[in-house]
């Protein structure tokens, strides 16, 4: 199911997405400044303000910043950690295609290249250069570019079932095992979607229609989650 | 009449005598170029830069600093004796070393570290830093990573109908994967095709200078009086900005440059286009004087980055200052005769070409140095203006290791120089406010298994 950018209310699998941080601007988050500094682990996910904006920190409400502490005045340079910077595109789809064992040309990833420019990749040959920001715009097409790999047979082959086979996908995409706090969102979004109705109070129920989350959807937005993560896509 | 060397020499600025040659405010001990340079303050390098703000000099670029005009600070031992680079590496714990190793590994060979690494790490705490960099330059993944490095550092890459832009990253993609020499950057007799083959250059030039020698560099780079060519090429592979120690550049000589260069002040510019604002209208000759001897190597390509054996060098009547005809550039020099030449002169030796420029430009150290900044630039995703302040006592080092082990450092040895720097680690470790631990009480059984 793909986020319907002119719909509103969101679709559920859209306020998922939402909910982890990964903010569509124009495709019915309430509001991406809301999102980014209420609801949002940053240590996990990406979620700013505005277009072109990249710097948790500006938005931070106090427990969230990507900055990564003081820097030592006296050292030979300045690992600058205010504004988020991704790695370039092709080492995110480089991770990627090692992450399911495929080549970079393989065709699951043609979204992916499809959308290379948007995503940040370069050819200076046509005057495109390199832009390693975490805008809104960008996280839509990652995210957009993602579904199809998320949804693939190949995704499913390596990692069957969520929330069972998180872990290992976040072992596998992170390099490290996750904390329980770093489950537990995921977690919260499996048990919501199992009974959406029961977790629908800030839900205008006169107008917003319940979309009960089918296993593949709770699965394309656990991937999509994981794979959208700072700890994925940036450096 | 002077015999035509030494009128050559004078206006090449090679000192011969500063009698025959303009002196201007030169430091006395500027007509001696010496060999100990990079490390020597360059007290009127900066003085040079602050008077004059210059902007078409490419001075504020990235307000960078210049590498090698900083005195060496840290160096291995104080005893004068390199530094153990295992040892030094005692310091950090497993865990320092798999966070670091961990979040430079996608920049590097683009990827997590695998278990054999982490089991590396686990074993030998610290000193396995050494032994996965070892890998990872092994690693088929790291020729593509110095491939993007280098594009991204040139803004070349992709193709149009008439230029293949990927020349200089395949270049130097090959210089990674067969472990040259990382001079071959700029100093490389050959191109390289996608497949990684030798193929003839594109510029139709008699010789060639790897990345400098490509259509790809020159077009993205051109423009008048060829100051962006020369510009990029010295701030690319050496750090080096204009005005630069007159001991490390002499100045070309002040009545061989074109009227407009000559300029000091105000009331010494004569050229009514430079007075309304062209370049900075004064002190013009501060960085112009060093400029022009680089530039000059460029005069030959036109625009389209195609060698063109008769350009002349002169100025276009027709067309806009620093313009020549058909598409070429203006020389700095006012002499016909010199300004049709690629005779120049760099960091004080005279050079027939750019090639030769390309010889001497990776022999001085300001280019390993240089290359160990760029190094650290990708490794951590900084800006080129963040690289700029870089220390220069850091790259200083890197390069007096790399040095001690080989007199031609690969860009293998300069990755693993610098990021196996304890200084380097330290920066990442304190970022994340993770100091390194104490060493550990127990060190491990055979160091000297690594070595």
């Amino acid at each position: 199911m793909a986020p319907q950018p002119d719909e509103n209310p969101p679709t559920p699998t859209v306020r998922l997405l939402c909910i982890l941080g990964l903010t569509l601007l124009g495709a019915g988050c309430q509001s991406s400044d809301d999102v980014a500094t209420s609801e949002v682990d940053a240590t996990t996910t990406a979620a700013t303000g505005e277009e072109g904006t990249s710097s948790t920190g500006e938005a931070s409400d106090g427990d969230e910043t990507t900055t990564t502490g003081a820097v030592d005045d006296d050292a030979p340079f300045d690992l600058e950690r205010e504004n988020i910077r991704l790695y370039p595109y092709a080492i995110r789809l480089g991770r990627l295609a090692l992450l399911l064992d495929r080549p970079p040309e393989d065709p699951i990833f043609a979204e992916m290249h499809a959308r290379r420019y948007e995503l940040g990749d370069y050819d200076f040959s046509q005057n495109i250069n390199p832009d390693l920001t975490w805008s809104t715009t960008r996280m839509g097409h990652w995210i957009a570019a993602l579904r199809p790999v998320c949804s693939s047979a190949v995704m499913k082959e390596r990692y069957p079932e969520f929330p069972q086979g998180l872990p290992e996908l976040m072992h596998d995409a992170y390099g490290y095992r996750p904390s329980s706090a770093e489950l537990e969102p995921y977690l919260g979004l499996f048990a919501d979607a199992e009974d959406p109705e029961e977790n629908d109070d800030d839900i205008d129920k006169g107008t917003t229609p319940v979309d009960p989350m089918s296993a593949a959807v709770r699965y394309e937005t656990a991937c999509i989650a994981v794979l959208s993560s700072l700890e994925f896509v940036a450096q | 009449m002077r015999a035509a060397a030494t009128a050559w020499m004078t206006l090449l600025g090679l000192g011969l005598g500063l009698t025959a040659c303009y002196t201007g405010d030169q430091d006395e001990s500027a007509s001696t170029p010496g060999t100990t340079l990079a490390t020597e303050t360059s007290t009127a390098a900066t003085e040079s830069a602050t008077e004059t703000g210059a902007t078409e000099s490419g001075a504020t670029e990235s307000g960078a600093t210049e590498t090698g005009a900083t005195e060496t600070g840290a160096t291995a031992g104080d005893d004068g004796e390199p530094a153990d680079p295992l040892a030094e590496l005692d310091r950090y714990s497993a865990d320092d070393a798999r966070a670091y190793l961990g979040s430079i590994a996608p920049m590097v060979v683009g990827r997590l570290l695998t278990d054999a690494e982490l089991s590396l790490i686990d074993y030998f705490g610290g000193r396995g830093i050494v032994p996965v960099l070892d890998g990872w330059i092994e690693d088929a993944a790291f020729p593509e990573t110095v491939r993007m490095m280098i594009q991204v550092k040139l803004h070349a890459s992709g193709m149009t109908d008439a230029i293949d832009f990927e020349l200089p990253g395949n270049l130097a993609a090959q210089i990674a994967r067969d472990d040259l020499p990382f001079a071959e950057i700029i100093t490389a007799d050959r191109c390289v095709d996608g497949a990684g083959a030798d193929i003839e250059c594109d510029t139709g030039a008699p010789y060639n200078a790897g990345v400098l020698t490509t259509r790809a560099y020159l077009t993205a780079n051109a423009s008048r009086f060829n100051l962006q060519r020369a510009r990029r090429m010295m701030y690319i592979f050496n750090c080096l900005l204009y005005p630069m120690d007159t001991v490390l550049q002499p100045p070309l000589a002040k009545d061989s440059l074109i009227p407009m260069f000559r300029a000091l002040t105000p009331e010494e510019q004569t050229v009514e286009e430079a007075k309304s604002g062209f370049g900075n209208g004064f002190a013009c000759y501060n960085c112009h004087s060093q400029f022009g001897a680089h530039a000059q190597l460029f005069v030959k390509f036109d625009q389209q980055g195609l060698y063109r054996p008769e350009a002349t060098g002169l100025q276009d009547p027709e067309d806009e200052l620093g313009r020549s005809i058909e598409g070429l550039f203006v020389s700095h020099f006012v002499d016909s005769i010199a300004a049709e030449q690629e005779l120049s002169q760099v960091f004080g030796e005279p050079v027939a070409n750019l090639a030769e420029a390309g010889e001497v430009l990776s022999s001085h150290p300001t280019f390993t140095q240089c290359s160990a900044r760029n190094v650290i630039e990708w490794t951590f995703g900084l800006t080129e203006a963040d690289a700029a302040t870089t220390d220069p006592a850091l790259l200083v080092d890197i390069a007096d290791r790399l040095f001690a082990e080989s007199v031609e450092p690969s860009i293998g040895d300069i990755f693993r120089a610098t990021l196996t720097h304890p200084d380097v680690i330290d920066v990442f470790l304190d970022s994340t406010s993770a100091a390194p631990s104490d060493p550990p009480s127990d060190p491990p059984s055979d160091p000297g298994a690594l070595q």
